[in-house]
């Protein structure tokens, strides 16, 4: 009896601060500077970079440790989350404009995705298809890019599924206060 | 010859800035007062954002207009 109780109310504490901390982020004016089309441009630059670059700056070189990719994608996550004021976390925090503006985002983040997963798809199909045909029908295809690479393709597709939707969010940012 | 947008069939113009200015209302007092962020009350006065009906009720009421005084539907040019 006790520890249910104690239980929910960790649970209404852990709630609670979650909604304070987002709802004070969100509000508090220190941290406009990351909400200006300047912040904007340069962080969806960042972002991309750190989303396409690493891993393929990986798969020509080696020797990238994944958790400096994992580090980044968060990072850029946790950016691109106080630049828009979590606007893709709490329904309760964000008003009719806001509400537009990332269900934009959404359907642009998925047409997006959509395509770079079936270029993906195309790309690998053709390669195989091409090297089938220059090398013979005793030739096999086989997609193998070592465990470690795997590792970061996986790492890349979550990546892709996460950071699309603000980056789809577009450039545009804040204008100052009055 | 295509059909035009939404955002080009419904240019909607209006005096909120200027009435704002008038109640001696600053773009947060109006914010807070219709329950939205103060950066949508710039976007609105600037264009580039029409309120829902909900919202543009709620102007008006704070700047003690009717609708019609402070939106109008922009004639084309």
């Amino acid at each position: 009896m006790n520890s249910k109780s104690l239980e929910e109310r960790v649970e209404v504490f852990g709630k609670n601060f979650d909604t304070s901390v987002r709802a004070w982020v969100s509000n508090d004016r220190s941290l406009n500077f990351l909400r200006t089309t300047s912040a904007r441009l340069i962080l969806s630059t960042i972002t991309v970079l750190a989303l396409y670059g690493i891993p393929a700056y990986q798969m020509f070189y080696r020797g990238v440790s994944i958790w400096l990719y994992v580090g980044a994608l968060v990072l850029c996550v946790l950016l691109q989350k106080l630049s828009i004021r979590f606007a893709f976390d709490d329904d309760s925090q964000i008003d009719e404009y806001q509400h537009e503006r990332r269900n934009r985002a959404y359907r642009r983040a998925y047409k997006r995705v959509a395509t770079i997963l079936a270029l993906a798809i195309i790309l690998v199909a053709e390669n195989g298809f091409s090297l089938k045909q220059s090398l013979g029908s005793g030739f096999r295809y086989s997609f193998d890019l070592g465990s470690e690479n795997w590792v970061f393709l996986g790492v890349f597709v979550c990546g892709l599924f996460v950071v699309q939707k603000y980056l789809s969010w577009g450039i545009k940012g804040e204008s100052r206060a009055e | 010859m295509g059909r035009k947008s939404k955002q080009e069939e419904e240019r909607v113009a209006n005096r909120i800035e200027e009435l704002r200015t008038q109640a001696g209302l600053s773009r947060q007092e109006l914010a807070d007062q219709v329950g939205v962020h103060y950066q949508t009350i710039g976007y609105i006065e600037r264009g580039e954002y029409s309120p829902s009906l909900v919202l543009a009720l709620k102007i008006a009421a704070v700047l003690d207009k009717s609708v019609e005084q402070v939106f109008q539907i922009e004639e084309d040019k």
